[in-house]
């Protein structure tokens, strides 16, 4: 038996699908059973951060309806055999799934795989409501900004509203060269604010511009900093004890001249 | 210009973290506040079994709000005495 | 009846015509007419057109004012109103030139899209649909008999969607996301492809989604 995980945030745009598909991803290179709900009906995206977008015949609408079969809609992905995407629909009434239909779906996911996950839409409308029914842990993905904390805060007490207590937050996006400068909150300061554990730390990274426009996860790539930081919290998700990775990559200024000058190997 | 040396010379260099660390704080205060509607109810309710142990209050004109200022929330409670009692009863008596 | 009536009435001069002529017939009669009358007209006078039951295009219409103004004449209104709508469609050939061709045998009805379908909308249509635009990624055509797109195909095309596998996809730069015919589903090949530099068809052949290039014969 599975579990079933939700990843939201409130807000948009704070990497949600990216986290989605990365966590996914690194969940089935460990060789899990992994299967990724996209429920932002009609702005799907999940499929083409994964790359699988040209595969899409039936989706979470067709399965909820009844037009297909749960398997049929199932795509599975290039590189993983135990990776599968449930696709959200894009011409359909976004009103065409209940939170019921969702808890059954999960019920029904999680008897075959190892992990659940469920991209979240943006907001707390029914989308959310939607999203967050049939799931049993919550990740909360955020940035360090004023508003993307906020708007955690504010999912953190609906969550705990709707039964769904302990979720585990992700500070997606962090330069720790700013962080240095004083001039973006730190770890402390966010967990001090919003009070709940983190589960992981994903630096800001060019690399996941290049990945989304190849639609292959960063997580794949050993030389993506975020790209480690997804692989530590897809073992932190399976129980795995994993030490978060050291930010501070940029050199002291007097450390480089040190180095130059021949001081320092 | 001035700026500039002041965080060369690392005297004044706050950055803005802690500016956003701080209204963060403050919204959040505000949000959490409103979240729940039924907090400013038991709220009161926990004030009144506490203070009618010392004093008898008038139940039905009594007021409790939280004033939101730009910088900061109150906690404004209005408790009319009616009567002040002469011995109080020891709660955990 | 004469073609071309001059008649003034409390709103000025009022050109009356009759549109059984040809257009460009009746433009050298109106000229024919206007320069007899000239003494009669003042410069720079703005006349009215009534062309009775038949409502001229917008590039009649443009036509008619550049006709005029070469007389020193100007066009206050039309009666009945300039028709601005439908103009586009007449002048388009490709419903003509695709007709000719037997892979394209009419199934019922065509319906005819003038605009660029983007990511989230759909289209049905119980026949084939002609595309005069763009289908973006994420968008869907489906039709129960031919699919044309004078335009790029990015998204998903579906066509005989009721299983007719006689449909045929046609588009001036087929690159769908997904292309299915009757039951046959193909999809985009996984790497990067060239951009097609001419207008293909796919239709189904042993079995099987073909595309070719539309010009070879």
């Amino acid at each position: 038996m599975g579990e079933v995980v939700v990843i939201t945030s409130g807000k948009g745009g704070v990497g949600k699908t990216t986290t989605t598909a990365n966590i996914g991803t690194g969940l089935a290179a460990l060789g899990k059973r992994v299967v990724l709900i996209d429920t932002d009906i009609g702005l799907r995206n999940l499929d083409v951060v994964m790359g699988l977008e040209n595969r899409i015949v039936y989706d979470l609408v067709d399965v909820t309806q009844g037009h297909c079969r749960l398997k049929q809609a199932l795509i599975k992905d290039k590189r993983f055999d135990g990776l599968f995407l449930l696709p959200a629909a894009q011409t359909k009434d976004k009103t065409a799934v209940t939170a019921e239909d969702m808890k059954k779906l999960c019920c029904t996911l999680k008897e075959e795989f190892d992990f659940v996950l469920v991209d979240c839409p943006a907001g707390i409308e029914q989308g959310f409501k939607n999203a967050i029914a049939g799931a049993e842990k919550a990740l909360i993905v955020t940035t360090p900004e004023v508003s993307a904390v906020r708007d955690a805060d504010r999912i953190i007490g609906l969550l705990e509203a709707n039964n769904l207590p302990g979720p585990k937050l992700i500070i997606n996006r962090i330069r720790p060269d700013m962080v240095k400068r004083g001039d973006m909150m730190n770890i402390e300061d966010m967990i001090d604010i919003l009070a709940i554990d983190l589960i992981g730390v994903v630096p800001e990274d060019e690399y996941i511009v290049v990945s989304t426009n190849k639609g292959e996860p960063a997580v794949l790539d050993m030389d993506s900093r975020a790209g480690q930081a997804y692989r530590n919290i897809a073992k932190r998700l399976t129980g795995a004890e994993v030490p978060l990775i050291n930010l501070d990559y940029e050199e002291g200024i007097v450390n480089k001249l040190k180095r130059l000058l021949g001081f320092k190997g | 210009m001035i700026d500039f040396l002041k965080s060369v010379l690392g005297k004044e260099a706050p950055g803005s973290k802690n500016l956003a660390k701080e209204r963060l704080r403050l919204v959040l205060v505000h949000d959490r506040a409103t979240v729940s509607p039924h907090l400013l109810e038991s709220l009161k309710e926990d004030l009144i079994r506490v203070i009618s142990n010392y004093m008898e209050i008038d139940e039905k004109t009594l007021d409790v709000q939280l004033n939101r200022e730009d910088d900061s929330v109150a906690l404004v409670a209005n408790i009319p005495i009616i009567k002040m009692k002469r011995t109080y009863q020891d709660a955990k008596a | 009846m004469e073609p071309v009536i001059l008649k003034g009435n409390r709103e000025g001069v009022v050109v009356h015509l009759d549109c059984n002529l040809d257009f460009n017939e009746l433009c050298a009669r109106i000229e024919a007419k206007i320069k007899a009358a000239d003494t009669f007209l003042g410069n720079k006078t703005e006349v009215i057109i009534n062309s009775g039951s038949v409502a001229f295009n917008f590039g009649q219409a443009q036509q008619l004012r550049d006709l005029l103004d070469s007389l020193g004449l100007g066009i206050k209104k039309f009666i009945p109103e300039v028709n601005n709508q439908e103009e586009v469609l007449k002048d388009i050939p490709v419903p003509q030139v695709v007709i000719d061709d037997t892979r394209f045998l009419a199934q019922g009805p065509a319906l005819i899209i003038r605009k660029n379908l983007r990511s989230g909308q759909s289209i049905f249509h119980d026949g084939t649909i002609i595309i005069l635009g763009d289908v973006n990624p994420g968008a869907e055509v489906i039709a129960t008999g031919h699919i044309l797109v004078i335009g790029n195909l990015r998204g998903i095309a579906h066509a005989g969607a009721k299983g007719d596998t006689r449909a045929v996809v046609f588009a001036s730069r087929l690159q769908p996301t997904q292309l299915r015919i009757a039951n046959f589903i193909t999809r985009a090949p996984d790497e990067e492809v060239l951009v097609p530099l001419e207008p293909e068809i796919a239709r189904i052949k042993d079995e099987m989604v073909v595309i070719e290039k539309y010009m070879q014969k």
